[in-house]
């Protein structure tokens, strides 16, 4: 079920208010279970195995916590099971299909591939689980001995889907004790609506322009076209995923939940080390946390530090998609990474306009790299941005683009700078407090009749 | 005590919501896959869902459909050279056979009479002869209306002055309210383009776009258009251009746009052409693939050509003009 849906909106979202207000603050956790269970299945519903794979991963996971705990000398052990199951299930649902091809296009072999479908959010609940059970290993954490409660953390259907990927510690105390107030309700509502406008009213609305040009073919595009094209899907990918992790905080935080922010306001970054500090933090978190500094970090010289972060990018580019692409864009990541850490980041640091200036080309030429997979067609438009790559076949096809999207594109530009955010604010401070909600209801008014034309698309990340 | 009336409200509602939930499961499609390519155009009508003897015609008329493949490569090749009428007769023949095939399955409903007579009526049918390539000159008093694919033609590869109406998301039910840029002219609905100026050929290709709605409708409102093409141009020659098939990727998994829909209503149009003044043209046999979905290295959203590939579809259009 996708948030940005009718029913999600009209009828999961107001039953599932309804009933986890009414019931005592004892079973509260049971409810969000119960609903959380329906929206997975919901979702998985073609594929109803699905279901009882997560259901047995949180099972096995809430097992193996306890064990450790209870024989705490083999600790070892049950984190090895643990951790085998959890990305074992991840490399045989996501990877194993790309290995395989790999493998029957470099040795000859026929292996056959296993064509299974995405269990819908393995990639986010895959990685919370684990953090999980290392946190239970490292002792940071007491394990979960209610399994209910485990559960609730882990299938929770504000971030299950879709992030933002949130460690147990960062909630162990909410989960067992947690409070709404009325302005955490408020505020959550408010957050979800700004979310939900993002995805409706920005991101859906400039896709219809990144899928117009893949289906005209990149070689016969325009170069102008080209670079409206990347722009509209870098501005698009970013609504999409940020409005998608807003509405997550926002439900969050009518159900009592405090969920760590995931963007913020990447597309001003000065460099690519900083765009990765503002982009999906909660991802970056997770490898730092649980892939760089196990690994060293940066405390075992500067060889090593530079295999550290090869892994940790490579890892980020490969968690996105089980494609070459995607490998090639999180080693072109770690490069830029490196330029900047070898020097070039102190020069954009002290030169404003330029990093600017650097920064507008890159992302949307790095999100061209993640666009793409395959790597013949990459190259194409990769030719075409620069004037080459095929013949155009119509020269002003640009100008039909600017007439449909261009106002898309400005409100993205404007939206994607911390103004809107700064005025809201300000406007909150002043005597004219209740604009700020006329406002948003018109937001909620207005995604909800996009929603009802059918003026909506699929999220983005739902391949992960 | 006030918690049970909450708590009993409370699962009270989870039941009614599992309930609700177990019918929406229950009558729901099977869920689009999460990647799939939206339709470029925005959908005005809503959908009632085609009756499942759709699939039974579409086994037959798959039959049919792979004869005409057949006529028409065969008219391709032999276009270089004046028609032949032996070619030609058998050509008509088959066509002609098909189109009498459709409109007495629409009638009885029966499939197996489809295979039968398409052998029978062969030698005894009248053949007009028609098809031939196009003379310099012959698109510049043509007409194109038609949805997004027609746009793409437009844009990418237009025929040489040739005027264009047409609009992402046109269907039987918003062409006649809509306005287009016409050539020169400015943005004039369908009742003025047809007025304004004398066109010696009419092509038309709509029906993607109103795939899901209640098919008598869907044919009425297309005949009300027809009409109004010979009320403005008595003189016109009317071509009736197939849907385009879509890709097996698309077409497995979509309830509504597959080809055994796109199929069964290029069926009911093919039954308007009365190869005298109005005919039918298939382009789908140049872009299918051995299983008469549309080719995957032909498209990247499983809906549309790619913009390169409008040249062969010109090329195609060039080979079966009409002289008379």
């Amino acid at each position: 079920m996708v948030f940005s849906s009718l029913e999600f909106l009209a009828c999961f979202l107001p039953f599932c208010l309804a009933s986890y207000a009414l019931i005592p603050r004892k079973y509260k956790n049971a409810v969000l279970l119960f609903y959380s269970l329906a929206f997975y299945f919901y979702g998985v519903a073609a594929t109803p195995l699905y279901f009882a794979l997560i259901v047995i991963s949180v099972l096995i996971n809430w097992m193996l916590g306890n064990a450790m705990a209870a024989w705490s000398h083999q600790k070892k052990t049950f984190l090895a099971i643990g951790l085998l199951w959890d990305f074992g299930c991840l490399f045989v649902f996501k990877y194993a299909d790309f290995f395989i091809g790999n493998i029957n296009r470099f040795a000859g072999t026929s292996v056959p591939f296993t064509n299974l479908v995405l269990p819908l959010g393995i990639s986010f609940f895959t990685f919370q689980i684990a953090s999980y059970l290392i946190d239970v290993y490292r002792g940071t954490v007491q394990p979960e001995q209610n399994p209910i409660d485990l559960a609730t953390y882990i299938l929770c259907f504000p971030q299950l889907i879709a992030g933002p990927i949130v460690r147990f510690s960062d909630v162990q105390k909410e989960i067992h004790e947690r409070t709404t107030t009325s302005k955490d309700i408020v505020n959550g509502a408010c957050i979800f609506i700004i979310g939900l406008g993002k995805k409706v009213l920005l991101a859906n609305q400039l896709g219809g322009l990144w899928s117009e040009l893949g289906g005209i073919g990149y070689e016969s595009v325009s170069t102008s076209a080209a670079w409206l094209g990347i722009l509209a899907y870098s501005l698009q990918l970013y609504f999409d995923f940020s409005g998608y992790s807003q509405m997550a905080i926002g439900l969050g935080k009518i159900l009592g939940f405090h969920f760590p922010e995931n963007f913020n306001f990447p597309y001003i970054s000065r460099s690519m080390t900083e765009f990765w500090r503002r982009w999906h933090i909660t991802l970056g978190a997770w490898f730092r946390e649980y892939v760089y500094i196990p690994l060293g970090g940066n405390r075992k010289g500067t060889l090593r530090t530079f295999f550290n972060l090869f892994v940790v990018w490579t890892l980020t580019g490969f968690w996105h998609g089980a494609d070459w692409n995607f490998l090639l864009w999180g080693f072109l990541l770690f490069v830029l990474i490196m330029i900047e850490k070898a020097g070039f980041g102190a020069f954009l640091d002290k030169h404003r306009i330029f990093s600017h200036v650097y920064m507008t080309l890159l992302i949307p030429l790095s999100w061209l790299v993640f666009a793409v997979s395959d790597l013949q067609q990459l190259g194409i438009y990769f030719a075409k941005l620069f004037g080459g790559g095929g013949e155009t076949l119509f020269h002003e096809d640009y100008l039909r683009y600017l007439h449909s999207y261009g106002r898309s594109l400005l409100l993205g530009i404007l939206f994607a700078t911390p103004l809107p955010k700064y005025l809201l604010l300000k406007l909150q401070k002043s005597a004219f407090a209740i604009l700020q909600y006329l406002l948003l209801l018109a937001v909620l008014g207005l995604s909800c009749y996009c929603i009802y034309r059918g003026m909506n698309d699929p999220f983005l990340y739902f391949r992960f | 005590m006030k918690s049970t009336v909450s708590t009993i409200l409370s699962i009270s509602l989870m039941v009614i919501f599992l309930l609700l939930g177990a019918v929406s499961l229950s009558k729901k499609n099977a869920p689009a896959d999460s990647s799939e390519i939206p339709v470029m155009e925005v959908q005005e009508a809503f959908f009632t869902p085609i009756s499942a003897d759709v699939s039974t015609l579409a086994v037959s008329q798959t039959t049919t459909v792979s004869v005409t493949t057949t006529t028409f490569t065969t008219t391709v090749a032999t276009t270089t050279s004046v028609t032949d009428t032996t070619t030609a007769s058998t050509t008509a023949a088959t066509t002609t056979t098909s189109t009498t095939v459709t409109t007495s399955t629409t009638e009885t409903q029966t499939t197996t009479a489809v295979t039968e007579t398409t052998i029978v009526t062969t030698t005894t049918t009248q053949i007009p002869s028609y098809f031939c390539q196009a003379p310099d000159g012959y698109f510049h008093d043509a007409l194109f209306i038609g949805d997004s694919r027609t746009v793409g033609m437009r844009d990418y590869m237009p025929l040489e002055g040739a005027d264009y109406f047409a609009s992402v998301g046109m269907s039987v039910y918003n062409a006649q309210s809509q306005s287009n840029p016409v050539n020169g002219r400015g943005t004039i609905d369908l009742s003025a383009t047809l007025q304004g100026k004398r066109y010696g050929k009419v092509y038309i290709m709509l029906g993607i776009n109103e795939i899901g709605c209640d098919l008598n409708e869907n044919l009425r409102r297309y005949n009300n258009i027809l009409e109004e093409i010979r009320k403005w141009q008595p003189n016109a020659i009317i071509f009736i251009e197939a849907n385009l098939h879509v890709a097996a990727a698309r077409s497995l998994y979509d309830n509504c746009y597959n080809n055994a829909n796109i199929n069964h209503y290029n069926q009911m149009l093919a039954a308007f052409a009365d190869n005298k003044t109005c005919f039918y043209l298939d382009v789908n046999p140049i872009f299918d693939d051995e299983s008469g979905c549309l080719g995957a290295e032909y498209t990247g959203d499983n809906t549309h050509v790619y913009a390169k590939y409008y040249a062969q579809w010109n090329d195609f259009l060039s080979a079966h003009a009409v002289v008379q």
